[in-house]
């Protein structure tokens, strides 16, 4: 039956070629536009660990004393935490799954200096960053303890940085320049791209991952300065590296992992012990001062990473949507009503209301399918541009396979509702009136 | 001419596709008035005048990772080179670059004490005496730097003495009086020393052109130290791809123990500044356009079906004498009520969206020659739209009337 009624649809879309084809490029363009803007949204949206979602918290102290030009008053904290604050808080409690951390770079050349110098961001942290965020290693592992503690000239490269330094293979236990020091590899892992790059959403939450990592041990012995944001708000001299460290500049990202509810009590108590502690030092001098654990999703949501612009543009396209389904119910509305004079003869032959009712319908579904097929096509033509006229935007602006059965489904979906009342209207026009005047 | 009460009577029998056009003109009407809005505002923004010679400028990272290269002695030799190089109007080291998105804030103070002082932050820009020869500025009020104002600081610390701040910054903590011979004080109260404003820059953007900072900059005569430090070349338009191109293998000639960044050209970084902006215009550019194409076919749809429904009974009424321009206009007036419903409506919509829009972005109200503007389009395109079938019920013939079907 469903395939006779298909057919049937086929044959009436093709008899007024002229009203089908404004519908289905009514519905492709709504839907090409809308998924367009919803693509964009979609994969901003996207949260790359939700898996581990509540168990990976970023921590963020009130350190500031004082609001500064509206900056951290009503309880808005810092995003980011001085480095006094973050290395303390991970040397207190060596049993747990911390990761302090910073984005720095370096110039890196092989072994025997031959290769030219290139210039590559990397991120200073410590050992348990890859196990905190599930970063797959192809060779080696991670580095030691003593390294955390005391610092060590070791690193994790990544599988393209393998490649381009020693052409592939298992190269762990081998050395490297960064700046003027020789390092040990000592893992190599494998390609690993979340976006957004919700570890350190502060440095521009779409940029590429970081493809060196060092212990974060090192950043007073070699004083490596940090590439990202440095946001002071203290009247204090801070002159050098190690000024920086005892500063209260806000400079490093802090996650924390937290395997249960008590693990993170716990925590949440060492913290408040911490601040109290510190309280006598001089320091964390608001009344509200406090620590604050965000999980992953509610980080991006804190730090606004989809964007305004993107939810107003989701909020236009689908009014834009809207707009086109409501001309084609219109369209539809005039073309069903012209054939009623048919329809009337079938009834009178015996067809019942819920047969025509359902055959309008699957007509309308069928125009719902092929307008979001062409929709689809439209959508990845936008994604297309969006990708070739904006930079980073290449791991934003693809279809997931969410994405890409979403829309023939939204618009069959949108569709079929817009086509009930035609199909209604239709339906219950009574056979006598057509064949009086047949 | 007027015949709205038949009109209206006609309608009233077929409410279900008036009141879909009378919809879709409601919704054409709040989403075309309030985009036109947002696209034409961003496009402000984004043409205001930077004070910069954009199209001039372009700036190359220089990373020294060998300890015995002294970067500053290094960086003002790459500087001297560039400015011999022909086609190069001036070139120096800056800490920082207009429009690109990243660099120096600090605030500063009118008085020496914290308590009571009036802060204003800011832009910093440091470099040596050729920083604004090469970012194109001219002294507007006072005088440039010359080379004894300049400090070179290799890892000690000491303030300026003088600065220059650009007219928006001198405004913010002087307001109308004069600012040259002023202090200015960063730093604790007990460390602050008074760095006196010696020139006046008229106006140039900063970094972060979407900050209501981009206004207000200060220039230092500071070359600081950095292992990682910031080449920036004004050059003669034309030459500007062929000196970036040669930048890498000249300054590399000098200096081999350093990395050399991609030359950026500044309209690129203004490009990249403003690209949510852009996406936005141009997502929106793209909805306005496809949204009026396809209201314009809805009315024209619903006018043919119209015109078709009553064929007998335009047919009767030629009969009866009505000439080709009643039809025409009936079906005119017919289209600009369902316009004018669509627009009252409309208009209730157009503010609930600007309402929420400015929930989201905290910017100004509509203005008001906006929603004019979209309803005049919006009659126009129903007129136009209705006119083409209308044109079509006139050559019905009035021997319908006489059949049967």
């Amino acid at each position: 039956m469903f395939i006779y009624y298909l057919q049937i649809a086929m044959k009436s879309l093709l008899k007024t070629k002229v009203t089908s084809a404004l519908m289905v490029i009514a519905i492709a363009c709504g839907i090409g536009i809308s998924m367009t803007a919803l693509t964009l949204n979609h994969m901003t949206d996207n949260n790359p660990i939700a898996h581990k979602n509540d168990q990976l918290f970023s921590l963020q102290l009130m350190t500031v004393d004082r609001a500064v030009d509206g900056w951290y008053a009503d309880g808005r904290y810092p995003y980011q935490l001085t480095y006094q604050d973050a290395t303390n808080i991970v040397r207190d409690n060596p049993k747990m799954t911390l990761a302090a951390m910073y984005k720095s770079g370096f110039a890196v050349r092989n072994e025997t200096q031959t290769s030219k110098p290139f210039l590559k961001a990397a991120r200073l942290t410590t050992r348990h960053f890859f196990t905190m965020f599930d970063m797959p290693f192809l060779y080696g592992s991670t580095w030691s303890e003593k390294a955390d503690q005391d610092g060590a000239n070791v690193v994790v490269i990544s599988e393209e940085m393998n490649i381009k330094i020693f052409g592939g293979g298992d190269n762990t236990n081998k050395q490297i320049y960064l700046d003027n020091t020789l390092f040990t590899v000592v893992g190599i892992t494998k390609s690993w791209n979340p976006a957004p790059k919700f570890y350190d959403v502060n440095n521009g939450p779409f940029q590429d991952i970081e493809q060196f990592f060092v212990p974060i041990a090192l950043s007073p012995i070699m004083e490596i300065g940090s590439w990202g944001n440095n946001n002071g708000w203290k009247d204090e001299i801070v002159n050098n590296h190690q000024d920086k460290l005892q500063s209260e500049v806000m400079w490093l990202q802090f996650w924390a992992q937290l395997d249960s509810t008590e693990e993170k009590e716990a925590f949440e108590q060492y913290l408040a012990g911490y601040i109290s502690e510190q309280k006598k030092l001089g320091r964390f001098n608001r009344d509200d001062a406090g620590a604050k654990l965000s999980n992953v999703q509610q980080w991006l949501d804190l730090n606004n990473v989809v964007g305004d612009d993107s939810n107003v543009l989701v909020g236009v396209s689908f009014m834009f949507l809207a707009v086109c389904l409501v001309n084609t119910i219109g369209l539809l509305l005039a073309k069903f009503l012209r054939s009623a004079p048919e329809v009337g003869v079938r009834r009178a032959l015996g067809a019942s209301k819920g047969q025509v009712f359902m055959q309008h319908l699957i007509e309308v579904g069928l125009l719902g399918f092929i307008g979001g097929l062409l929709g689809l096509v439209m959508a990845n033509i936008g994604l297309y541009l969006l990708r070739s006229q904006f930079n980073g935007f290449n791991v934003v602006a693809t279809m997931d396979m969410t994405m890409l059965f979403a829309a023939p489904i939204i618009a069959i979906l949108a569709t079929t509702i817009a086509g009930l009342y035609p199909a209604w209207r239709v339906c219950t026009t009574l056979p006598s009136v057509h064949l009086k005047t047949q | 001419m007027f015949q709205i009460m038949p009109i209206l009577s006609a309608m009233m029998r077929n409410k279900g596709s008036v009141s879909l056009i009378i919809i879709q003109i409601a919704l054409t009407l709040a989403i075309v008035s309030n985009a036109t809005f947002i696209i034409s505002e961003r496009i402000a923004m984004m043409q205001r005048d930077t004070g910069l010679p954009v199209e001039e400028i372009f700036s190359v990272n220089s990373f020294f990772f060998d300890d015995r290269v002294d970067p500053i002695d290094q960086i003002s030799l790459d500087a001297r080179r560039l400015r011999e190089m022909p086609g190069v109007i001036s070139a120096t080291s800056i800490n920082q670059v207009p429009l690109s998105g990243s660099g120096d804030s600090w605030g500063v103070r009118d008085k020496r004490e914290i308590e009571g002082a009036k802060v204003a932050y800011t832009g910093v820009y440091t470099g040596d005496h050729h920083t604004l020869s090469t970012l194109g500025q001219t002294v507007s009020q006072g005088r440039d730097f010359n080379a004894d104002d300049v400090l070179h600081l290799r890892n000690e610390v000491q303030m300026p003495k003088a600065a220059i701040v650009t007219s928006a910054l001198a405004k913010e903590l002087f307001a109308d009086e004069n600012a040259i011979g002023k202090y200015i004080y960063t730093g604790p109260t007990d460390t602050a020393e008074p760095i006196e404003i010696i020139g006046v820059v008229a106006q140039m953007q900063g970094s972060w052109v979407h900050s209501d900072i981009v206004e207000k900059n200060v220039f230092f005569p500071v070359v600081n130290s950095w292992n990682s430090m910031t080449l920036v070349v004004r050059a003669e338009q034309s030459a500007l791809d062929s000196i970036a191109l040669e930048m890498e293998d000249v300054l590399l000639g000098l200096e081999k123990n350093r990395v050399v960044g991609e030359p950026r050209t500044m309209a690129k970084m203004k490009k990249r500044s403003y690209q949510r902006d852009r996406l936005m215009t141009n997502m929106l550019l793209v909805i306005v356009a496809v949204l009026i194409f396809i209201t314009a076919l809805g009315i024209a749809g619903v006018s043919i079906f119209n015109v078709n429904r009553r064929r007998k009974q335009i047919g009767t009424r030629r009969a009866l004498g009505a000439s080709k321009g009643d039809i025409v206009s009936y079906f005119m007036t017919e289209s600009a009520l369902i316009a004018a419903v669509g627009i009252v409506i409309g208009t209730l919509l157009t503010f609930t969206l600007n309402t929420f829009l400015m929930k989201q972005f905290s910017t100004t109200s509509l203005s008001l020659d906006y929603l004019l503007f979209t309803m005049v389009g919006i009659v126009l395109i129903s007129q136009i739209s209705a006119f083409w079938p209308a044109k079509k019920a006139t050559h019905i013939s009035p021997a319908i009337a006489t059949r049967s079907a």
